[in-house]
């Protein structure tokens, strides 16, 4: 076995590929990377059960083969290599040969018989651009539960809707909704663990190429020219969210984003133990109360001027539930619907109906 | 014969042996036979990864050690299905366990930690019927309209006949149709216990913050509470609380509130204030209906002869009716067929203790029908022969199967000494013993006295 390719490349996809190796304890052989070498190109492959991946970078072969390595040594050499120069592989026995101009190495390889093959789908394929899929999933993965206890909402929910392609999360306390309009592909609803939804987003963020997305009831492949993505999916059914959405608005509040977040951040200083902030609407001021209070610390009353209608009301709110969707919205002013005090608050960037977060109240 | 799980497990010893440990443990964990088809083993393996690396790597290992255990295999498929994480402990005891396969369904029901709502507790298995009618009705008026229509509920009634299957119902069905709604259901024992707890942890405001902040409390026997004078004085409270909020407040007791006693009286004016509903005992038919409803869960079906018979001998005990249901069923699979009429009547003679099915007039009636007596001769002072006999036999019946006090009886017996009532049950005892004859008769009385009830014979 023999190649040379440019270091550069070869570095930046090991250091991708590095992140899902190292993490099963039980088959030591998923901490390597696999390195196919074939044709004219080299494939890498590391999975850790949840999600595999296959990368092909082209090369100048020599001679073909297999092999495997740790991941974590063969990221942490590359990763202390610089410049843009050509790299040679090749095996001598049980080592590789690693030579640069400046470097000469030599690194233990790992037998690789027992190399997961990855599953594939053979299913039909729809086309999308890599942005919108993971604009879609940044948009809401921050609401999905963190525990594993209901994989259900440990997941981001996928589906169609006519030619819109839409994606929830919700950790039952708040909830986010994406709707992208005119995708224009049919995917069967799905449920991608959040973990592998992260994993999705680091990989296929700024590739430019199509995604072929394929999926089954159990697992859900992504691939372009240069990737092959493949992830489990959660078995289960998504809660049907769609009845807490409140139907009717009984009061609504417009105001800048700016104005709401940094009146957010003066009221965290003094929350309590239960993050709880206060929001008061008076409708006949035209004033937007947000208020908290900690004994131990002290308290805080900030008075914001909003665009209001509608009926008074005072609901209170856990901080961190109420602030986590502004980092994602880019409009520069939010609308606030209320309903009811047992309803949940909904929150969307005003002319931007693509974008709908729920949050419930904290009971007093 | 071999069962899937067997097989299976032999095939795991053999390959086991041919490939290494780590790769063993990744691979066939959590792995069994889902089915087999005219030679075909369905393989059930958790995920995409491991179908495709069993099917790519292992397949040859695995198709050649499931022949040498069942020579009949052709070939092997790949499935994924769902696996719990205990699987492997359950199917090690599901052997043992198979018999009891019909209950064993029950036990995936597990209770929900965040309300203590047991989801087996739904409506749909809830057979309404002239005796629960009204709890019922009133049930779904706090379904439709909670913390308004009638806030408190209190349902009070016997022990098994469906309080607590009531009450879930009701918070199941609300938190399907808001889920919501912060629900929760907790005993009172159970209440107690946590307040105890949190006094004596310094976290009172931390029980007080978590209590107020449900929409629908369910607490199930409430009658427990009697005597606990600070659990009560918090239970006020926390009433209050959430009454003032319109929040949902169900009770159950084996009491009406009146009657429970050690109550302060503050907390019994608050659950006489909204609406109190008893379950009372189920008719035939109604039991009737409640063993079908039981028996469409699992896949054994008794004859209806039995049903019926069943449904006509436990009267009052709802719990009891489904306990003797299981164990007719437990028999039958144990002996592998169906049981006969006589065999289900001595499994219930066995399991039951038919005490509050028949009255003491009863008793008195059919034993002086049996020995040809008036009924009045039983009160009066005679100490004839054949008087005294069916007497002390009356004396007996009502000790033994009726659990009725001594002076009680005497005093029903025409107020006699309750040491006369002992004598008589002492000397009954021993005489059965020798006499066969007054044992067949007693026997007798009973059959007439537990078989003719239901029928309205009596």
């Amino acid at each position: 076995m023999k190649f040379e390719c440019k270091l550069d490349n070869l570095k930046q996809k090991i250091l991708l590929l590095e992140k899902i190796t190292g993490r099963n304890l039980s088959l030591p052989i998923l901490n390597s990377v696999l390195f196919i070498v074939k044709g004219n190109t080299i494939l890498l492959r590391a999975t850790n059960l949840e999600v595999g991946v296959e990368i092909t970078i082209p090369a100048k072969i020599g001679k073909e083969g297999t092999f495997a390595i740790e991941g974590r040594v063969i990221s942490s050499f590359l990763n202390s290599l610089d410049g843009d120069e050509n790299i040679t592989f090749e095996q001598l026995d049980n080592t590789i040969s690693i030579t640069t101009k400046k470097h000469s190495t030599i690194i233990k390889i790992t037998p690789h018989d027992d190399f997961p093959s990855l599953p594939k789908i053979h299913q039909n394929k729809a086309k999308i651009r890599p942005q919108i899929l993971i604009e879609g999933l940044r948009s809401v993965w921050f609401s999905a539960s963190v525990s594993d206890i209901k994989p259900e909402i440990a997941s981001i929910y996928l589906y169609s809707q006519g030619r819109d392609l839409v994606f929830v999360a919700t950790d039952s306390f708040r909830l986010a909704e994406k709707t992208i309009k005119g995708v224009g592909v049919n995917i069967d609803p799905i449920l991608i663990p959040l973990k592998n939804a992260l994993e999705i987003g680091r990989f296929f963020d700024g590739a430019v190429d199509e995604l072929s997305v394929s999926s089954d009831k159990n697992q859900l492949a992504l691939e372009t020219k240069e990737i092959y993505f493949t992830t489990r999916l959660t078995d289960g059914v998504y809660p049907d969210y769609r009845q807490i959405i409140p139907k009717g608005t009984k009061t609504q509040v417009v105001v800048l984003k700016k104005d709401f977040v940094n009146s957010l951040k003066t009221a965290n200083i003094f929350v309590d133990d239960f993050n709880k902030i206060n929001l008061k609407i008076i409708p006949e001021d035209s004033l937007l109360e947000i208020e908290s209070k900690n004994t131990k610390v002290g308290e805080n009353t900030t008075q914001i001027e909003a665009h209001l209608e509608g009926d008074p009301i005072e609901m209170s709110f856990n901080f961190k539930y109420l602030s986590e969707v502004f980092p994602i919205i880019t409009h520069d002013s939010v609308a606030l619907r209320f309903n009811d005090t047992n309803k949940p608050l909904i929150i969307s960037p005003v002319g931007d109906p693509s974008l709908l977060y729920l949050v419930m109240p904290v009971n007093r | 014969m071999h069962t899937n799980e067997t097989i299976w497990t032999s095939a795991l010893t053999q390959i086991e042996l041919s490939v290494s440990k780590a790769n063993f443990n990744t691979w066939f964990k959590n792995t069994f036979i889902a089915k087999q088809d005219s030679g075909t083993i369905y393989l059930s393996v958790p995920n995409a990864f491991v179908k495709d690396w069993l099917a790519n790597k292992y397949h040859t290992n695995i198709v050649r050690a499931l022949r040498e255990v069942h020579p009949t295999t052709r070939c092997v498929e790949y499935v994924i299905s769902k696996t719990p994480p205990s699987q492997k402990v359950q199917l090690a005891q599901q052997k043992q366990e198979e018999v009891f396969s019909e209950q064993m369904s029950l036990r995936d029901f597990d209770v929900n930690r965040n309300d203590g709502l047991n989801p087996k507790y739904i409506f749909d298995t809830f057979i309404v019927g002239p005796f629960n009618e009204l709890a019922h009705a009133a049930g779904q008026a706090v379904i439709k309209n909670p913390g308004s229509s009638y806030n408190p509920l209190f349902i009070y009634g016997g022990t098994g006949l469906g309080k607590t299957h009531m009450i879930q119902a009701i918070g199941n069905q609300i938190k399907k149709q808001n889920p919501n709604k912060k629900i929760y259901y907790i005993t009172s024992e159970q209440f107690a216990i946590e307040y105890i707890d949190s006094v004596q942890n310094n976290k009172m405001y931390l029980f007080k913050e978590r209590f107020r902040k449900y929409d629908l409390l369910i607490m199930d026997d409430i009658q427990f509470i009697s005597g606990k004078e600070k659990t009560q004085e918090e239970l006020f409270h926390l009433f209050n609380s959430l009454y003032e909020n319109n929040k949902q407040i169900i009770f159950s007791s084996d009491q009406p509130p009146k009657v429970i006693p050690q109550l302060e009286d503050r907390l019994r004016s608050r659950f006489e204030g909204g609406m109190i509903v008893d379950i009372s005992k189920p008719d035939f038919e109604s039991r009737l209906a409640i063993l079908k409803n039981k028996l469409k869960q699992g896949e054994y079906a008794p004859s209806d002869e039995i049903i019926e018979f069943t449904a006509s001998v436990i009267q009052d005990n709802i719990r009891e009716l489904e306990g003797v249901l299981n164990s007719i069923i437990c028999q039958s699979q144990l002996k592998k067929r169906d049981l006969s009429i006589q065999e289900v009547k001595q499994l219930i003679k066995n399991n039951t203790k038919p005490q509050k099915t028949i009255s003491i007039k009863d008793v008195m009636k059919i034993v002086s029908d049996f020995y040809n007596i008036e009924e009045r001769a039983l009160l009066e002072k005679s100490r004839r022969k054949e008087v005294v006999k069916p007497r002390q036999v009356v004396m007996y019946i009502l000790r033994e199967d009726l659990n009725t006090s001594y002076p009680y009886i005497g005093q029903k017996l025409g107020g006699r000494d309750h040491t006369t009532v002992i004598h008589a049950c002492e000397k009954i005892k021993k005489d059965i013993k020798d006499n066969s004859v007054l044992n067949q008769e007693i026997e007798q009385i009973k059959n007439i006295l537990y078989n003719n009830q239901g029928q309205g014979v009596v």
